[in-house]
């Protein structure tokens, strides 16, 4: 009775090392080997019967239909905010690196950050990307943790300032600001270089805060994206491959 | 193509029944109390015995089970917008292989179903077997020609009648023995005709767990578009 012993060791060893296993096709198939098991102890056991069912059922219906229903992939969809050509690019690696491990398929919508945050609200996307800073988050949406350390740059009062959305606004906002329309804003470092080479600005700062990093937003009716998204920077953050992938876009 | 179909057909069934004359499975655990079958039953298999006459409740509320089952896939499933398809398989030999390997197992699930009465086997097995082949069928032409069978057919329709036959057994099945089919009869042990209403409740709960396994198939190989 050692081959019975050692096939039901076996089972178990599988099924205890399917939760370990990431791809899913791998546990399938996994799965179709427990159960070949299954039926050679079934057969020892004088249950012939059961052995069929269960090299039917284990064998043919339960893996062709896991392979049948694991082909349609799911869908992210994301808003893009193009910002500066180095953070789009990195944006975009994270993002299609987070579906490739997660077997997504990746929807981008372009369009301005207003237009943007309507559609995560009214369910359209799922995340929006384009420099958002983790400063705080807004009733309906959730920011994930910070990929990138920035600071952000306030101009004129710190109090009644106002955080600038599209880049574009940035000439606009300091001409206002110049003629004393409005009283201060903010911005963050990118949106602030991109603009300043564009333009040639001579605003000069007054006050910088740090500690402050860029991240997706995500809607708060689905905390499980917002769950798996922040695992994943988490699990690359610690394998180091975040690093590299920053390291190659920015400088 | 039917050429194809009618060969691997006809050649199947000579497998199916080539190999069940000369590899009958021996009931090692399956006869340990001829006496009672004999005197009550009828069946050469005791498991049967049991599960088909003695302890025919269970089995009764396993079916309903099964079938609550089915039609709660089914409600959930309908409102899913149908779209997707299996294509039929590329290779030609592949195609072959996978026709003759589920016209195989469908054929192989039909004689378990009916011979559960004589040896191993019977209706929940030989269902889910003839299933399995539907399945692979399904792999080697592509979804659309096997799923049109579900609605020409009206499957879950006979799916769900089978549950009344079945309570109908339940109620007249202490009818005096070979009342109106020689399947009611105890008979000799061994013989096709024998062990009451083993061959009706083994051929229709067979065929109701064949169509519940391909509901659930086809309903769940439907894809779920994200609008």
């Amino acid at each position: 009775m050692a081959l019975v012993e050692t096939l039901i060791l076996a089972i178990v060893a599988l099924s205890a090392s399917i939760l370990f296993i990431k791809n899913r096709m791998t546990i399938i198939l996994m799965y179709a080997a427990l159960s070949t098991m299954a039926v050679v102890v079934f057969s020892i056991y004088s249950a012939p019967d059961v052995a069929l069912a269960e090299a039917s059922i284990g064998l043919v219906f339960t893996v062709f239909l896991y392979m049948v229903v694991l082909q349609h992939k799911g869908k992210l969809w994301v808003a893009f905010v193009k910002v500066s050509d180095s953070i789009d690019e990195l944006e975009i690696e994270l993002l299609s690196s987070y579906c490739e491990s997660h077997e997504l398929e990746l929807k981008i919508v372009e369009s301005n950050l207003e237009e943007a945050v309507k559609m995560l609200e009214r369910g359209r996307v799922e995340i929006v990307a384009g420099a958002l800073v983790n400063m705080k988050n807004s009733l309906d949406t959730r920011m994930t943790d910070g990929f990138l350390e920035t600071k952000i740059l306030y101009f004129g009062e710190r109090e009644s300032s106002k955080f600038l959305g599209g880049f574009t606004s940035f000439s606009k906002a300091s001409k206002a600001f110049k003629k004393g329309e409005i009283s201060g804003f903010y911005v963050d470092l990118f949106r602030y270089l991109h603009s300043a080479l564009k333009n040639h600005t001579d605003l000069v700062p007054e006050y910088e805060e740090r500690n402050i990093f860029y991240s997706f937003a995500t809607i708060d009716d689905e905390p499980e994206l917002l769950r798996s998204f922040n695992m994943y920077l988490s699990d690359i953050k610690k394998e180091g491959k975040l690093k590299k992938i920053v390291e190659r876009h920015v400088r | 193509m039917k050429k194809i179909s009618l060969f691997v057909t006809i050649t199947s069934v000579a497998i199916v029944l080539t190999v069940s004359a000369f590899v009958a499975i021996i009931p090692h655990n399956a006869n340990h109390y001829p006496l009672v079958t004999e005197l009550y039953d009828g069946s050469a298999n005791i498991v049967s015995a049991i599960y088909l006459d003695f302890r025919f409740y269970d089995t009764l509320f396993e079916v309903l089970i099964f079938s609550i089952a089915i039609t709660g896939v089914s409600m959930y499933a309908n409102r899913v917008k149908e779209s997707g398809k299996i294509l039929a398989a590329n290779s030609p030999l592949i195609k072959f292989d996978l026709l003759f390997l589920g016209m195989v197992i469908i054929l192989w699930g039909l004689y378990t179903a009916l011979i559960g009465h004589l040896q191993p086997g019977g209706a929940f097995s030989g269902g889910a077997i003839t299933a399995s082949g539907i399945v692979v069928l399904t792999m080697a032409m592509g979804s659309e020609k096997i799923h049109k069978g579900v609605e020409r057919f009206k499957l879950e329709w006979i799916e769900n009648s089978i549950l009344i036959i079945i309570v109908l057994y339940v109620i007249f099945a202490d009818i005096p023995s070979g009342f109106f089919f020689p399947g009611f009869s105890v008979g000799k042990i061994g013989d096709f005709f024998s062990g009451r209403g083993a061959l009706l409740l083994n051929s229709t709960i067979g065929f109701k767990v064949f169509v519940g396994g391909w509901l659930i198939f086809y309903e769940f190989s439907k894809r779920k578009e994200s609008v």
